[in-house]
């Protein structure tokens, strides 16, 4: 053989030496974080475009806080987005940082007996006739929402995902996840009239979590479906499984332990 | 006998022996030609003993490195490129369904078998093809296949392994396709492994300027300074196999020379610290000479290649900036008889500058 073909098979050989060196090194020792989560935070991706693809991926659904600003220009000065000559226009291009999710059980059963009381005045509404009977204005699907809704949500950003465990050190219950942050519409102002900078996007830089083939037969009981046949996602308003999602000390994710979900409070 | 002292592989002396076919061929024709008209060109000996010489040669040439000996053997070859791309497209993408359709069933350590041996079957098939068929058409064909096979192989790992994306994934990319290119002499392989290299250094650009790497399409000066290094490196290095320089000039100069349309006409994507019209108005300015200044080189150096490309952009370059002067002022006929008087004195100019070369009038 050819010099040079021999160095590009020493390439091979070491890259992935050096890749799956890493990946060993993020799953040793103690993980960064172990949260159990369940069907509404780990769901079956829709489409079709899967079809042909064997391999089974499971979306991290997290819950953004209700102002868009979040987590306000400070924050965003902290990951390096810069004014120019002081407009308020931020660049326009993303920067990485770290985003914590919080497991927040309670954020869930207050929002979902919110929706529950709605429902319950909406049917007895119905059973008083003051509303038709086929018009409950979406209160049994926001119902719905609410349950199948996710537990996580978003609690704090930074660039330093060792000061952010440090502040948030529970980690059965924060995760601090890599993420690609993106400003738009930079010369935004609030409703209140104040100037904000911009509206940030959170992406998670690993939205979509890889299931081990050794995971499958167990997912595939749980949920009645085939993931080789036909595997185009169902979401389920009742969790049926729950895993743990692990966070290395890469801050890359795995899943391990799968097993039915606990019933809903 | 020819004198080959290269191997038959050796893209520089495939090279060589394809020049020299293709003199030899000049000559003859022009030898036929003189007789046809009455001139006497050779002696009838001296014209014999060099026949019977160049007959040897193309015999031997042929046989060596597989030169097309024809303008019909010619054309075939071109058809035969065109197939071999198409054959290794279609078999990079099966080999990626392939595994997607049946991967689920698989543990993982032999996922990672697969993904890994891939690659290095498919190098080790290259070899074993290049040594049976000196045109290297399979061989080009398994190298695109083993590029294919590497990036699905680092692809794959990403997935099982939940890896946050990196932008060092190009690089090693372009370093795979680039010791395959260089050790066969492939051209095509050469061309992939520029794209992946423009990729990680565009990216590497703008992880320096603090952005995130995915986001390197959103300012065209990464693209820009990655376009004019791979060019820097081909305009100096010179012991490259013949067509791998005029690649790497040709390709950094076609990159370079997109991201400064983009930039002319999309300012307020500029790193430059200026308002959108004046990044603008500077990339306008920049892009005109930046082209006038590679067909200036092309012909200087008899670069065909350089002088074509620095043609194509000047000339868009102009028409793009007819378009935002007059478009909306002149009637459509007018705006385009000017176009068409811009592209004829552009003509003539090229005319005038080939009759100054060759020392004849336009």
């Amino acid at each position: 053989m050819k010099r040079l073909s021999l160095y590009a098979v020493m390439l091979v050989v070491l890259a992935n030496a050096f890749i799956l060196a890493g990946a060993a090194w993020n799953r040793s020792g103690e993980a960064d974080a172990v949260v159990t989560l369940d069907e509404r935070e780990l769901r079956l991706p829709w489409g079709s475009e899967w079809r042909e693809n064997t391999g089974i991926v499971l979306e991290l659904a997290w819950r953004r806080a209700d102002d868009r600003y979040w987590p306000g220009d400070e924050k965003l000065r902290e990951l390096g987005f810069r004014t120019r000559d002081g407009s308020g226009d931020f660049d326009r291009e993303a920067r990485s940082g770290y985003l914590v999710l919080e497991r927040d059980d309670a954020d869930w059963a207050r929002r979902l007996r919110e929706a529950q009381a709605e429902l319950a005045r909406v049917r007895a509404d119905i059973a008083a006739g003051r509303r038709k009977a086929d018009d409950d204005g979406g209160a049994e699907y926001r119902f719905n929402q609410a349950q199948g809704d996710t537990r996580l949500r978003n609690v704090d950003l930074g660039a330093d995902p060792v000061e952010l465990r440090s502040r948030y050190p529970d980690r059965a219950r924060y995760l601090v996840v890599p993420v690609e942050v993106t400003v738009y519409y930079p010369y935004a102002a609030n409703e209140a009239g104040e100037t904000r900078l911009g509206t940030p996007s959170i992406r998670l830089l690993r939205p979509v979590l890889h299931v081990p083939s050794r995971l499958h037969p167990a997912l595939t009981r749980l949920t009645g479906l085939d993931p080789r046949r036909d595997f185009t996602g169902s979401l389920s308003q009742v969790p049926r499984y729950q895993l743990d999602l692990h966070y290395g000390r890469r801050y890359q994710p795995w899943l391990e332990n799968i097993r039915a979900a606990d019933p809903l409070p | 006998m020819v004198q080959s002292t290269t191997r038959e592989t050796d893209p520089l002396g495939k090279t060589q022996a394809q020049a020299r076919v293709d003199r030899i061929r000049a000559f003859q024709a022009e030898l036929d030609q003189l007789q046809g008209e009455g001139v006497p060109a050779l002696p009838g000996a001296l014209a014999a003993q060099i026949h019977a010489h160049h007959q040897q040669l193309l015999a031997d040439l042929s046989r060596s490195y597989d030169v097309d000996a024809s303008d019909a053997d010619k054309r075939l070859s071109w058809g035969m490129r065109i197939a071999s791309l198409l054959a290794a497209l279609a078999l990079s993408a099966a080999l990626y369904f392939l595994f997607l359709r049946f991967w689920g069933a698989l543990a993982t350590p032999v996922q990672l078998l697969l993904v890994i041996a891939a690659p290095l079957l498919a190098v080790f098939a290259v070899d074993y093809a290049a040594r049976r068929e000196p045109s290297l058409y399979f061989a080009s064909l398994l190298a695109l296949v083993a590029v294919a096979a590497f990036m699905l192989n680092l692809f794959v790992i990403g997935q099982i392994f939940n890896l946050t994306p990196s932008r060092h994934v190009f690089a090693l990319w372009a370093l795979f396709a680039g010791l395959l290119a260089y050790a066969w002499g492939l051209r095509l392989i050469l061309v992939a492994a520029l794209v992946c290299l423009t990729g990680w250094l565009a990216a590497s650009v703008g992880t320096w300027g603090g952005m995130y790497w995915l986001s390197f399409g959103e300012r065209p000066e990464n693209f820009l300074v990655a376009g004019l290094a791979i060019a820097g490196v081909g305009l100096w290095h010179r012991r490259w196999p013949e067509g791998f320089a005029a690649i790497h000039r040709v390709f950094g100069l076609l990159v370079a020379l997109i991201a400064i349309l983009v930039l002319s006409n999309w300012g307020s994507s500029s790193y430059l610290p200026v308002s959108a019209g004046q990044a603008e108005a500077g990339y306008q300015i920049l892009g005109f000479v930046l082209s006038a200044g590679v067909i200036w080189l092309g012909i200087r150096r008899g670069w065909p290649g350089m002088v074509n490309l620095g043609v194509t952009f000047f000339v868009l370059y102009l028409f793009t900036k007819l378009f935002d002067w007059w478009w909306e002022l002149l009637p459509k006929y007018l705006f385009f008889l000017i176009l068409a008087a811009v592209a004829v004195a552009v003509l003539l100019t090229l005319m005038k500058l080939r009759g100054h070369r060759t020392g004849s009038r336009p």
